[in-house]
């Protein structure tokens, strides 16, 4: 079975579809990969990460099931030294700015002032990769987890997603203190969501993307830099030779996904009467915001991957060397943001 | 929750709106403890996770008593501090 090739136009279509609906999930479900963690590290909540879980179990296994179906492979990308030291780095500044990737998405569209400094700042830092860092690292060969282990993609999917999934709902069903709270198992976009459902829609469109542009998945950092790059490139900056000039050229699905992922988000925050614009009073939030999204950015640029490209695409579909060194330094650096954030 | 903290008046209040995650929960962690057992704390914030999930997952972790209004996109939270 082949997957078919989908005209470009009709491909931009369903990523602005799936942007749309991405950004409600993330806004209803409030899914936010930093507090997934840090919700465990301080408040013993496993709510958010047991969604996560579930969520990479689901689609882990189906993007398994379709690369044995249609012997379709991921889009690789390297994985090294980089891989970790900038993984650890996007952990960190995430922490410290207050949202992931794909948190300050949502979180821009529910009008967090903070939010949109930290778009600015990690675009910044990708930017800076771009220009000034990609060309001294050396990036190596993509390595291929199922073929380095000898097992076919669907077997590694399946062994990969029933554990996700075990632990996803284990974590689910001991949680020691359940909050009554206004969350639901709802599709209501007057409700809040519990994170779970978001959770599923996240994995129903990586598998979805997976089909329609075959080998892709979820990643958000190519195009917060091509916002940068046009800035860059209207007041008469050179950057030629760059990495990833040629997304600041021409449209590509995925500047379609991430930028109806934030009309999402607005939509849905309007519609559940949560949009506000929000100064914090302590105008170092907004530093803070810069330069932790300044640093995420650089982090997610050397590593080639945020929680979403690195993290969560990694785990489902990707499953090159880069998860594996990804995954430990992820959650080392938000807990070391974490520490510097609470002294802040 | 505890319907009579709808109608008693805070004694002290912590105002976080505009502040998110992990501030308004560690801000109402900290102010807590300062606080005298029975007295009553008013957390107001507008981050919708502090005010669905991670405030009350505290109390309910903690044991006490709480009540959450919401007016627009902010959070009125009145809790009791008792002996745990």
């Amino acid at each position: 079975m082949s997957l078919p090739t989908l005209p470009i136009e009709t491909v931009f279509v369903i990523y602005a579809v799936l942007g749309l609906v991405w950004g409600i999930a993330l806004e209803r479900g409030r899914l936010c990969f930093v507090s997934a963690f840090r919700d465990i590290f301080v408040f013993r909540n496993s709510l958010i990460l047991s969604a996560v879980m579930v969520s990479i179990g689901i689609a882990a296994t189906a993007v398994g099931t379709i690369q044995l179906a249609t012997g379709v492979m991921p889009v690789l990308l390297p994985g090294g030294w980089y891989t970790f030291v900038g993984g650890f780095f996007f952990g960190m500044g995430a922490a410290i700015a207050g949202g992931c990737a794909s948190g300050l998405l949502f979180r821009s569209g529910q009008g967090y002032v903070p939010s949109w400094v930290e778009l600015v700042g990690f675009s910044g830092g990708l930017l800076f990769w771009a220009g000034y860092l990609h060309p001294f690292v050396g990036y190596g060969e993509p390595l291929f987890l199922p073929h380095v282990l000898g097992i076919s993609p669907f077997i590694f999917g399946l062994l990969l997603g029933v554990a996700s999934l075990s632990i996803g709902l284990t974590m689910r069903f001991r949680r020691r203190s359940t909050n009554p709270g206004s969350r639901r198992f709802t599709l209501s976009l007057r409700r809040a969501w519990d994170p779970l459902v978001a959770g599923l829609v996240m994995a129903a469109i990586q598998i979805i993307l997976f089909v329609v542009t075959p080998g892709w998945y979820l990643g958000v950092a190519a195009p917060i830099a091509t916002y940068g790059g046009w800035v860059l490139a209207s007041v008469g900056v050179d950057m030629t030779g760059w990495a990833w000039s040629e997304w600041f050229l021409d449209p590509y699905p995925f500047l379609f996904l991430v930028t109806f992922t934030i009309v999402g988000a607005f939509i849905a925050a309007v519609l559940g009467r949560d949009f506000r614009i929000r100064v914090p009073k302590k105008r170092r939030r907004l530093l803070q915001a810069l330069l932790g999204g300044t640093l995420a950015g650089a982090g997610t640029g050397l590593a080639y991957g945020c929680n979403i490209s690195g993290f969560y695409s990694g785990l489902t579909t990707k499953w090159d060397m880069g998860v594996v060194l990804f995954v430990p330094a992820l959650v080392a650096g938000i807990y070391a943001g974490q520490k510097i954030t609470e002294r802040l | 929750m505890e319907r009579d903290l709808s109608m008693s008046e805070p004694d002290e209040v912590l105002d976080v709106t505009g502040e998110m995650c992990p501030y308004p929960q560690l801000y109402t962690k900290e102010k807590l403890a300062k606080m005298s057992e029975g007295s009553i704390l008013q957390v107001i914030t507008d981050h919708p996770p502090a005010g669905e999930e991670t405030i009350p997952t505290y109390c309910h972790q903690k044991g006490y008593p709480f009540h959450i209004e919401k007016k627009g996109a902010t959070f009125y939270i009145k809790i009791r501090k008792i002996d745990s």
